[in-house]
């Protein structure tokens, strides 16, 4: 299925196509990661949306992920109350094309998990950021509060470079 | 006959004849701005978003706590509401927290219980976008 040309509609009308039109995909890729600032804790693990992953999939839908940067930046003023460039940033800036699952994974770091884990996540004593398959996680959430990332992990650097 | 294309209209007018007799009128926008605009129904481990809308992504945080992410935020990082309900028990809560307009983080309690616990969400979020 084409997508229509989607440049300066609102991402959200965009969304509702996607939601009728487009089949959900679900990835049995799942992220685990650290917060270095925050390791009383235990790791956290991201899953992609399915209606999602379908958007990045199929291409034209979703912004660059430097607009949710941009956003990001906006709410981290100090003076901030509004978001006022939605529409430079979403709605009329150019959609992004169709992305891989492996791209649509790394996107998804990058929008939805803090930058101070995933900027130069390779240089930490041990990895704080990992793709990998739901059936790798714990089968049992017994012991969930003390899920870390094991020290011993072999770290590819091609990811999310 | 189903037409399919865009009715394109600023208000919406009732004579409420049957009821009232008196003409009530709401403006499109309101309802545009009153309209669900965000939605998720996930599994009680936060590992799995059974069917969403405008989500990007769903975080398993922690026992009981479950971290929801949206494509198109809101406006702001306090002007909307996101609204978690769910459980399998009438003793088990849940609450929503946000210092952001694209995420919230989902606390599910046991009511008596001693610490968080794993619950199934269903949650909606209305409020304007940015």
């Amino acid at each position: 299925m084409e997508t229509p040309e989607f440049q300066g509609t609102h991402l959200w009308e965009r969304l509702c196509w996607a939601k009728e039109k487009l089949e959900p995909y679900r990835s049995e890729y799942c992220i685990v990661w650290e917060d270095p600032n925050d390791m009383e804790n235990p790791a956290k693990v991201t899953h992609p949306d399915p209606n999602w992953m379908a958007c990045a999939l199929q291409g034209g839908i979703l912004p660059p992920v430097q607009s949710y940067w941009e956003l990001k930046k906006d709410e981290n003023k100090p003076d901030f109350v509004k978001h006022t460039r939605g529409p430079e940033l979403l709605h009329n800036m150019k959609p992004i094309g169709p992305m891989t699952e492996e791209e649509a994974i790394e996107y998804l770091i990058m929008k939805d998990i803090p930058e101070h884990v995933w900027k130069d996540w390779d240089k930490s004593n041990k990895p704080r950021l990992v793709i990998c398959t739901k059936s790798q996680l714990p089968a049992s959430r017994e012991w969930r509060n003390a899920w870390q990332i094991s020290d011993e992990l072999t770290v590819e650097t091609s990811v999310a470079a | 006959m189903v037409a399919h294309g865009t009715i394109a209209f600023d208000t919406l007018t009732t004579s409420d004849q049957v009821n009232t007799g008196t003409e009530k009128s709401i403006d499109t926008s309101y309802l545009l701005n009153g309209a669900t605009k965000a939605w998720a129904y996930t599994n009680n481990t936060g590992t799995t978003i059974n069917d969403s809308f405008n989500y990007s992504s769903l975080g398993d945080n922690a026992t009981g706590q479950q971290d929801h992410n949206l494509t198109n935020a809101f406006s702001g990082t306090n002007n909307y509401a996101a609204c978690p309900v769910g459980g399998s028990s009438v003793n088990d809560v849940l609450s929503a927290a946000h210092n952001s307009g694209s995420y919230v983080r989902v606390y599910g309690y046991d009511v008596g219980g001693p610490a968080y616990h794993d619950n199934e969400v269903n949650i909606q979020w209305t409020g304007d976008l940015a």
